[in-house]
């Protein structure tokens, strides 16, 4: 049972993550009315994840390797472009925060709602496929035992709550730090997720390198262990990781963190860095 | 924007609904039971084409199992059968001599079992001139059967 719940909290939460991140800024920002796209987004990945699951589990149908994991790849390098666009995005909405210029703000959120349901969509939807198939083969298997199925379930429920508690937390700190920690964090769990979705490209052919492993630490840090499931949940980090994945996840994540830290284009009247937002 | 998310996920169900298109309907899947120490396919024997396997996790590990070509060419892999559960791979292969290989803990280099696949037709093939894969250093203490 607890290895099938490592693999519940696993898969659940890097979706869990960002959408709590996501729902937490834009409490923060004063637009609980721009919740709904993003749960729309999350209701939607779900469904059409749950329901190929299901026809993939239950039917004939089966779904080519290649193509899975094409699939896979290719959802998650959208996760990412999405994600980053989104952490830019909330970079300028923190510099309209703090100039408090409520108009700008407004504008640019109208724009952004069919944003936040893109990216709400992808991330769920980038692991949804694989979760769900999890899901219905442990459904599967109730008939000759519960213990899968109950696993699965208090794993991706503890991801979900994990997630709560990010939100909770995080519309705490005081509104510089948050920005500046969520953003990185942000950047850090999409660094992860390209990082996966190259690795699931060379596994579907598409991209070279497969066997050109950069380093292997599967002896020291197991995939089945409890924190080599965090690390894979979190940071997406996996044991074996092939050159291509590691040149893939430094392009990435140097260039991103320095443009998101780097000094806001301060207007005449504001002071020189973002950390001295005030709180709202 | 209703349409955009409409399309959006129009998108995502015709990703699925064009994958699962590729149905073998008639074929039935071959069991692969996978324990902590062994891998054990209903037969070694196939014919060219599309082969369903379900891979039926007994043993304690999370496991996975991946079809290796020549050198280790990955051809197929299913991840994530917990322990208890079973799960379906389906490759599409020619002709030629293919592997098996369980890996329970989803570590090292699996249990190894050899298949040979006969006839013709298929889509992916044994033999790779790119792919080469001699580690086989990670030894985790799991003997080829």
């Amino acid at each position: 049972m607890f290895s099938n719940f490592l693999i519940g909290l696993r898969e659940g939460l890097e979706a869990s993550l960002v959408v709590g991140i996501l729902v937490a800024y834009l409490v923060r920002a004063g637009h609980r009315n721009r919740l709904a796209p993003v749960w729309a987004g999350v209701g939607a990945a779900v469904a059409v994840s749950l329901g190929v699951g299901a026809l993939l589990t239950f039917t004939s149908r089966s779904l080519s390797f290649r193509a899975q994991e094409a699939f896979g790849g290719f959802m998650s390098v959208l996760a990412v472009v999405f994600v980053t666009g989104m952490v830019f995005w909330m970079r300028t909405q923190a510099r309209a925060l703090k100039h408090d210029l409520e108009g700008r703000l407004h504008s640019a959120l109208t724009g952004g709602a069919f944003a936040l349901f893109l990216v709400a969509l992808f991330a769920v939807g980038r692991e949804g496929l694989e979760t769900a198939l999890f899901l219905w083969t442990s459904v599967q298997a109730a008939g000759s035992s519960t213990n899968p199925i109950v696993g699965a379930a208090v794993g991706l429920l503890l991801a979900v709550v994990i997630g709560w508690l990010i939100y909770r937390q995080s519309v705490r700190l005081n509104l510089a730090t948050f920005f500046k920690v969520t953003g990185a964090g942000l950047v850090i769990v999409a660094a992860g997720v390209l990082a996966y979705g190259i690795h699931d490209l060379q596994e579907a052919g598409i991209l070279p390198g497969l066997n050109s492993v950069a380093f292997d630490v599967a002896r020291t840090i197991p995939p089945s262990s409890w924190y080599g499931t965090v690390l894979k949940g979190i940071f997406n980090f996996s044991p074996v990781t092939t050159w291509l994945q590691l040149v893939a996840y430094v392009a990435y994540i140097v260039p991103v963190m320095l443009l998101f830290f780097r000094p806001m284009p301060a207007p005449a009247t504001a002071r020189a860095t973002t950390t001295e937002v005030p709180a709202t | 924007m209703k349409a955009f998310a409409a399309a959006a996920i129009a998108v995502m169900a015709l990703a699925g609904a064009a994958c699962s298109s590729d149905s073998s309907s008639t074929a039935g899947a071959v069991d692969v039971v996978a324990t902590d120490h062994s891998c054990t396919p209903k037969r070694t024997e196939y014919s060219a084409g599309k082969i369903t396997f379900n891979v039926k996790n007994e043993g304690d590990k999370v496991t996975e199992m991946y079809v290796y070509g020549a050198s280790d060419k990955v051809v197929g892999e299913v991840e994530n059968i917990g322990p208890g559960t079973s799960r379906k791979l389906t490759i599409d292969v020619k002709a030629g001599k293919y592997e098996l290989a369980c890996k329970p803990g989803q570590t090292g280099s699996g249990i190894r079992q050899t298949i040979t696949v006969s006839g013709a037709g298929g889509a992916s093939s044994a033999e790779n001139g790119k792919a080469s894969r001699q580690v086989d250093i990670k030894g985790t203490g799991m003997v080829e059967v």
